[in-house]
């Protein structure tokens, strides 16, 4: 239950600017009795300036109070705005889950409260290499979505996606500026230990951190986007409080807006090729690897570019074809994948090929199993052998 | 594809009261081919003129989608409401094809810049239906229960032509009367809005938030946001009917924004928040079905659930009904397929189950809940002889009797 009064027992976290050094900016969130917990950010090729409000530090370190309990002091400035929205996100993830978060209570030695920035021109958009972060980009670039804006400013947060360690972060940035130059928007690749020291979670996803380098990348636009991690079409098969959310990571400074959410892969791909066919070589949804280097081709994720482009009647550049195979090992228990997939198989340009056929009589074995798991727990539940249903 | 519509925007002073309208010309389906969608603001004789047409435009964009007509504004819009408001058609697209069945283009004549002033507070105009919602929602931020999450309220704005027909002026006033100790306790100032906006409802409930506030919009130049209670909590994000809070923000512009409140809460736990005022916990309404337009009515869906958020809350006797829960109102409630139960078993049971609560209410609610079929097997039961649905009852009730 959110908490509404301050009589937690559990002593607060404290959160302060460590002293800078050239390169990078460091927070440490403190709390007795446990391990200080230190997490930087660095800009490559770029020195990144010491925020006047802490907004970036504590959107990025959000997960670990709101799973250890208790109350956050920040010794700095917050602005009214971000302190508003992150209590509603705690309070969110505790009506969740009870037993993993806990609502949390935000204090800062000052809190100020200019109004919020209105839409500006230009805007900074968070691109991780994904197929919906690069749609995001593209129809922003093309302008073809009403009200959109101009790209000023790509950011790209290097190592929170793969497993590979021997690609170094500069090579990455220079695949990442190669394509950027392209759009005609300066690029801002951003390091942090975030992921290293525990700050990325399966549950609440990379946002938090993508925000943070959002905030510090681009306070003089005072706008940024991000793509929508998790499609509609996911959420209303599994519900997740995240992408119920609004914008939670927007402060008084700067609007951290989500994008998109409510295209098919298929005509994701589509647009890409149409307004910005140069990306389509960057777009990479392996999980094994960092986005930016060569595909694994053989991951879920990769399985569902492979299956997107085909649907959308071309290839991917650096992948094979997919095949019946591929379809087949595609992990239908992760909630998106099988969101994506069921999308891709009813927006199929040429539709009948062997791959969608196959694809189709996947969605259809899932459908039919859902129906099946209904009916199962229906009768667990009116026999008294399992919990009551409906969830 | 069929024509735009074309909307231009009117203010005048009628019977000493301010009149604003939206005109609507070619439209297609019911009102065609004009419609005039009005807010009356009694009591007000004169309020500045909106900067930007954002907040007016979400309730008639919806129902302009629904016929697939672009929408034509003659008049400003201000980019953030723009992108906004084309990101709502997007979505809900997306999640009702079967209603709106294509995203339709807003073009407006203009794009203007506004800012507000420099130095204004984040201060809110509060929508307030006497529910508990609302409720939880003007007590939380106008008693600053919500620490430094607290929206300052600037006033609140009750509107006649949502929950209360247009031609029930009892009902309303009922509400109004009911609502006053509210008012009263939060000491700020309180006006109504009487509008025709939601017109026959097509779009509703998808359309509750944004034309609410377009509603609250005509006091936007008094605070940037509006602030409006939650319909889905966060821990039951649902997407296909409800108002989450994720669509709801996107009835914000550049000048007047919403910012939704209460989704990290469950029914139970505003109810708990609200306990140390008894007195406004009297004057919850939440029922539209009863015969009396100043009472809940205490036996249809909504009022029993509210009962059972109560009870949650260890109140069997809520002081808004007239009569204590009892078991006879548990077993009136239809439970036909588990898709229409899903809102009693999220919003109620969850929460006497995280309670432990017991008695027979709930053990009947327990017993019923668990028979409730799938919607697949409601399907097949059409199909099924009679012996078989009997022989399939019997061995169910069997089996549960054996567990036992």
């Amino acid at each position: 239950m959110p908490s509404t009064s301050y009589s937690a027992t559990p002593p607060p976290w404290k959160l302060a600017l460590e002293p800078q050094s050239d390169a990078r900016l460091e927070a440490v969130l403190t709390r007795p009795g446990s391990q200080p917990v230190h997490t930087w950010f660095e800009c490559l090729g770029r020195r990144l300036l010491p925020p006047e409000e802490l907004d970036p530090f504590i959107a990025a370190v959000l997960p670990m109070p709101l799973r250890a309990e208790g109350a956050v002091h920040v010794a700095g400035t917050l602005t009214r705005e971000v302190v508003r929205n992150l209590i509603d996100a705690s309070e969110g993830w505790e009506d969740w889950n009870v037993d993993r978060y806990t609502a949390l209570r935000i204090s800062a030695d000052r809190i100020i409260d200019p109004p919020v920035p209105t839409f500006s021109r230009r805007a900074a958009f968070a691109w991780s290499g994904s197929l919906r972060s690069t749609h995001t980009l593209v129809r922003h670039y093309a302008r073809s979505v009403p009200g959109g804006v101009q790209v000023g400013r790509i950011v790209h947060v290097i190592g929170l996606q793969g497993y590979a360690r021997t690609i170094s972060a500069d090579a990455i940035a220079a695949e990442v500026n190669k394509h950027a130059e392209r759009l005609g928007a300066t690029v801002a690749c951003v390091v942090t230990n975030a992921r290293e020291i525990g700050l990325v979670e399966a549950e609440i996803g990379v946002l938090p951190v993508v925000a943070a380098a959002l905030h510090l990348t681009a306070t003089d636009l005072k706008l940024a986007f991000h793509a929508r991690r998790w499609p509609f079409s996911a959420q209303l098969r599994y519900p997740r409080p995240e992408p119920a959310f609004p914008d939670v990571f927007c402060g008084s400074r700067m609007l951290i807006r989500a994008d998109g959410g409510a295209t098919t892969p298929t005509q994701m791909v589509r647009e890409v090729y149409e307004h910005a066919p140069f990306l389509l070589a960057a777009i990479s949804g392996c999980s094994e690897r960092p986005r930016f280097t060569a595909p694994c081709g053989d991951c879920s994720g990769c399985i569902i570019t492979l299956l997107a482009f085909a649907a959308a009647g071309t290839a991917h550049p650096a992948l094979p074809l997919p095949t019946v195979i591929d379809v087949e090992r595609l992990q239908w228990s992760d909630p998106i994948v099988a969101a994506e997939a069921t999308e891709i198989a009813s927006d199929w340009s040429t539709a009948g090929s062997r791959v969608h056929q196959a694809l189709r009589r996947r969605v259809e074995r899932d459908r039919a199993n859902a129906g099946s798991v209904e009916v199962r727990r229906w009768l667990a539940s009116a026999t008294g052998l399992g919990p009551i249903w409906p969830r | 594809m069929s024509q735009p519509v074309h909307i231009w925007f009117e203010e005048t002073q009628e019977d000493g009261e301010v009149v604003r309208r939206l005109v609507c010309e070619s439209v297609v389906g019911p009102g065609a081919p004009r419609l005039d969608l009005w807010w009356r603001i009694p009591g007000i004789p004169s309020l500045p003129t909106p900067p930007v047409l954002d907040s007016l435009l979400g309730g008639p964009l919806l129902w302009a989608a629904m016929s697939g007509q672009d929408v034509v504004v003659h008049g400003p819009v201000s980019r953030g409401g723009l992108y906004n408001l084309s990101q709502l058609i997007e979505v809900r697209q997306r999640l009702s094809p079967e209603r709106y069945p294509r995203v339709i283009e807003l073009r407006p004549d203009s794009i203007r810049e506004v800012a507000r002033d420099d130095h204004e507070p984040s201060k809110a105009i509060a929508a307030m239906s006497g529910g508990l919602d609302s409720t939880f929602t003007a007590v939380r931020h106008g008693l600053n229960l919500a620490g430094e999450a607290t929206i300052p309220i600037e006033a609140i704005v009750m509107i006649h032509g949502f929950d209360a027909s247009l031609d029930r002026v009892d009902q309303f006033d009922a509400m109004r009367r009911r609502a006053e100790p509210t008012i009263k306790l939060l000491k700020v100032p309180f006006y109504v809005v009487r509008t025709n906006s939601k017109l026959d409802g097509r779009t509703w409930p998808h359309s509750a938030i944004p034309l609410t506030v377009g509603a609250l919009s005509h006091f936007g130049h008094l605070a940037p946001i509006a602030l409006v209670s939650s319909g889905a909590p966060y821990g039951i994000p649902r997407f296909g009917i409800s108002h989450p809070t994720v669509i709801e923000s996107l009835a914000s512009g550049d000048w007047f924004r919403v910012v939704t409140d209460g989704s990290g809460f469950g029914r139970a736990e505003k109810v708990e928040t609200l306990a140390p005022y008894a007195a406004i916990l009297a004057t919850i309404k939440v029922c539209w079905e009863g015969d009396d337009p100043g009472k809940n009515c205490g036996e249809c869906q909504k009022c029993v659930m509210t009962r059972l958020n109560f009870l949650a809350a260890g109140m069997r006797d809520a002081p808004c009904f007239d009569t204590p829960l009892s078991p006879e109102l548990i077993a009136g409630l239809s439970m036909p397929s588990t898709s229409a139960v899903r809102d009693l078993f999220r919003t109620c049971w969850n929460e006497l189950e995280a309670r432990n609560c017991s008695g027979p209410e709930v053990d009947l609610l327990r017993r019923r809940l668990s028979r409730v079929p799938p919607d697949v097997a409601v399907v097949w039961k059409r199909w099924l002889p009679r012996p078989a649905k009997q022989f399939i009852k019997r061995a169910l009730a069997w089996a549960s009797v054996s567990r036992c």
